[in-house]
Formats: C-alpha cells, sequence, structure tokens
C-alpha cells in the first residue's frame, strides 16, 4: 500500500505556509481555527481559554470500524490516560447529524465514554458539524494536536496502520522541546457523517 | 472417527483458503484467472473480483477523502512473480461533500503472474491471495478473505473487461502548470479525445489533490484542459503529477495514465 507521509518538520511547513497566502481550513504551522462548545456534561469549552496547554482533538464515531480498533483493545484509552496525565487536554468531538451513524444524546455519549474507560477531557456533540467543517475533519479518527501557543501541530491519521502512533509521537517530541517531525499524514477511516 | 477427523481437517483448511467465492463485510470476494493451465515463461492475468451488495462500495488505491485502500498479500511458489495490483479506473462518490475514490460495482483487481521458463510444464502450484478490505453505504465494514487457486483450474476467467478498464499508459500527453497558489491547470493531448462529456483527475498519491474540491473542465479544438486544487491539507506543494484521467464520452468511459511535472 502506498503511504505518503511529510516528514517536514515545524520550521519548514511555517516557513513555506508564511510564503502562501491560501486560505487552509486547519493549516499545520497556523493557528488553529478557535471554537466554542458545550460539552456533553453541559460545560463550555472554548480553544483559546485552554492557551497554555496542549489540546488534542480526536473525531469519534462509536459505530465505526476504526473508531472500535483503537477502543476495542484499548488503545485510544490508553493514550488518552498518558496525556491527560501530563495536563494535555483531549477533546473527543462527535460531528455525526442527527439520524445518521454515531449521534448520539449527550447522555448516551457520556454511558459510552464509562462503558469503554474512555479520559477524555470533554465530548463534544458537534451535531450541526460546525467544529468538524471548521477543521475540515474527514474521518473517524481524524486527530489534530494544537501547542499551548494555540499553533496546530499535527493534522492527519491516529497512526500508521501499524504500531507507529502519529499523536503520541507529535505529543512526546513536542513536549521535549523538539519539532514534530511527522506534522501531517492522510487520515484513514470511516467518513465523518455529517 | 478417523473420517470425522479427516472431515475436520477439510473443513478447516477450507475456512483458511476457499477456491469458491467468500462472504465477508458485504462483500463477495473470489480469485480467477485467465489461463487454466499455462506453460513455462507464459504470462498471463489472476484477478481479485470483489463483488459489494448493492449501495456499498469499495475503495481504490487512493481513497480520496475517506476510506482505505483494498490490499492483497501474495503468496506463490518459489520462482512465480506476482505482479502490483492494476487498478482499474475508479469512480467519485460523494458523501455530504467528503470525495471518495471507489467501486460501486463489482471490481476486478488484476495481477500479472508469469511462470518461469523453466517451470516443469504441467506441474500443478498454487497461489493465494490474503485480501483485506473496506466496503462502506451509510456505515463501514472490514472485510478480508484467503482465496486460493489450484492449477490447472477448471476453465480460465475472460478477464477482457476487467482489462479494459485499466488505464492506459503513454497515449496520452500531459502537462500541468500552477494558475496560482492553490490551483493546478492541467492540460491533456489526445487524438481521441473529441466530444467528451466529462473528465476527471484521480491522483494515485494521497495528499496531492484535494478530493472534495470540485474539477472545472473545458475542451478546445485538440485538448482536455482541468483546473484541480491542490490538497488543503498538505502544507508542502506537490512538484509533479501521478494518476488518472477518466473521460466520459456519451456513455464510454476510458481512462489514461498520466504524469507531469508541474510548472509555475
Amino acid at each position: 500500500m502506498r503511504k505518503l507521509i511529510w516528514r517536514n518538520g515545524l520550521r519548514a511547513s511555517l516557513l513555506l505556509l508564511t510564503l502562501s497566502l491560501a486560505a487552509w481550513s486547519a493549516p499545520v504551522g497556523q493557528k488553529a481555527p478557535d471554537f466554542e462548545a458545550t460539552d456533553s456534561h453541559g460545560k463550555q469549552v472554548k480553544l483559546s481559554d485552554l492557551a497554555g496547554k496542549y489540546v488534542v482533538l480526536e473525531w469519534f464515531n462509536h459505530q465505526c470500524p476504526f473508531v472500535k480498533g483503537q477502543y476495542d483493545p484499548g488503545k485510544m484509552q490508553a493514550l488518552q490516560k498518558k496525556w491527560t496525565d501530563e495536563d494535555v487536554v483531549w477533546l473527543s468531538i462527535c460531528s455525526s447529524a442527527p439520524g445518521k451513524q454515531g449521534h448520539n444524546s449527550a447522555n448516551d455519549a457520556n454511558a459510552i465514554t464509562r462503558e469503554k474507560g474512555a479520559h477524555p477531557t470533554h465530548v463534544i456533540l458537534d451535531e450541526e458539524g460546525a467544529i468538524g467543517r471548521l477543521y475540515d475533519a474527514k474521518t473517524t479518527p481524524h486527530m489534530f494536536v494544537v501547542s499551548p501557543e494555540g499553533v496546530l501541530l499535527y493534522n492527519g491519521a491516529i497512526d500508521d496502520k501499524g504500531d507507529l502512533n502519529y499523536v503520541d509521537q507529535a505529543l512526546t517530541e513536542a513536549t521535549g522541546g523538539k519539532d514534530v517531525s511527522v506534522a501531517v499524514t492522510k487520515s484513514y477511516g470511516c467518513s465523518v457523517k455529517y | 472417527m478417523k473420517f470425522l477427523f479427516l472431515l475436520l481437517l477439510v473443513l478447516s483448511a477450507s475456512a483458511w483458503t476457499a477456491a469458491d467465492p467468500v462472504r465477508s463485510g458485504n462483500v463477495e470476494a473470489e480469485l480467477i484467472s485467465s489461463n487454466a493451465a499455462p506453460k513455462p515463461g507464459q504470462e498471463f492475468w489472476v484477478g481479485v473480483v470483489l463483488r459489494p451488495d448493492e449501495d456499498w462500495h469499495t475503495y481504490w488505491q487512493n481513497p480520496g477523502d475517506t476510506g482505505l485502500a483494498t490490499t492483497v498479500d501474495w503468496t506463490a511458489p518459489a520462482g512465480v512473480k506476482v505482479s502490483e495490483l492494476h487498478w482499474p479506473f475508479p469512480s467519485v462518490y460523494d458523501d455530504a461533500g467528503l470525495v471518495s475514490y471507489v467501486y460501486e460495482e463489482e471490481v476486478v483487481l488484476l495481477s500479472k503472474v508469469t511462470l518461469p521458463a523453466d517451470w516443469e510444464d504441467g506441474s500443478g502450484f498454487e497461489l493465494v491471495a490474503k485480501v483485506n478490505w473496506l466496503a462502506c453505504k451509510e456505515a463501514c465494514v472490514l472485510g478480508k478473505a484467503e482465496l486460493s487457486l489450484s492449477f490447472p483450474t477448471d476453465s480460465p476467467a475472460n478477464l477482457a473487461a476487467a482489462e479494459e478498464d485499466l488505464p492506459k499508459s503513454a497515449s496520452v500527453s500531459a502537462t500541468a502548470r500552477w494558475l496560482n497558489d492553490t490551483e493546478i491547470k492541467l492540460t491533456l493531448q489526445h487524438p481521441d479525445l473529441a466530444s467528451v462529456e466529462r473528465a476527471y483527475f484521480f491522483s494515485i498519491p494521497e495528499l496531492v489533490v484535494e478530493p472534495s474540491a470540485p474539477q472545472s473542465f473545458t475542451q478546445t479544438d485538440e485538448s482536455l484542459e482541468l483546473t484541480l486544487t491542490r490538497s488543503q491539507t498538505n502544507p508542502e506543494k506537490p512538484r509533479s503529477l501521478e494518476g488518472v484521467v477518466v473521460v466520459d464520452q456519451g456513455g464510454r468511459k476510458q481512462a489514461f495514465r498520466i504524469t507531469a511535472e508541474l510548472k509555475s
């Protein structure tokens, strides 16, 4: 299978993007688009209020086999636990429209979180797809990492379909003061059910 | 008792590999060959057939915005060569603005098999294909099958239609240049490109062209022009295009394999 991964460092992306005037929906190396939402417990969440912390955005649909592929063996939960213990904010976002696969009420979403033993900081039900469209989230899972300065550090797949988890790698590198070595990959999985 | 054991053995063996079609994940999969009794030194096609249930689809080598490409891992006897997959051209599947490159009907993924010249004529052998795919309708289901084919087979399969759907190379000249920071003009020249109703470019590498961006198309006397948008995810600009152009001439579709350096 063909896999294309751009091993451009963050610096290279920044340089390219300074030269580019394109209207990117969620460009790595630039300010992550701000949004405000109510989480599944009724709490307000605003990305810009989370400045000073790393933030992970995870697009989620509990009925998608690729999401199950991460949750059934406990891989996603372990990653959530590992990084929320390090004060990273983890937002699991479901952009399924009402009537579409994966759409849930807040209560059901909380039950699913409990059932799966998941550790997101917040679950956000984006049933109008506004946050999904803002980030051009295409698949479940589709992962983004935002720096404490609010800059997008990673956009892409959860892993290389093997043992390399790109989100873990990006967070490990960034929190260790390094450039993110793989900042953009092609996400894969079910379509986001807008 | 012995019989029961043998029966179990046969049953368990057939669960691993199958010459008959296998159903998994809303798709029926089968392995077929254009040559029932290949001779030493001969080259022939084998095909992995994927027949999705009605309204379901499987994915091309670049799945586009969503999905996952089908993979085939071959096991063949030493000396028998099996080529990379030759993919028939795909179609566009638009799901609420997310665009994927798919097969909405039966597809035959082809591989070329070559028997060595010093192969012992008439000696039987087996090809095994481990196939993994994703099929989606609104929901998605992962499917897999381990398909086997023992040579000589009962009868050859006709793979001419599948071959017809492979993109043709070297018959069309393509050039590409930047129109601005995000848009690319792809120009094709080919004597047989009259009365084209639609044309569409499918990039083989991912993160080069933005699947969800509309492609506008114009036709002049001798050329076809497509306006493409580069990937909105990848901050790095592509340097070349490599892919398949599908042209629709009044219901008759043909596909061309093209590569082009991107000029400013």
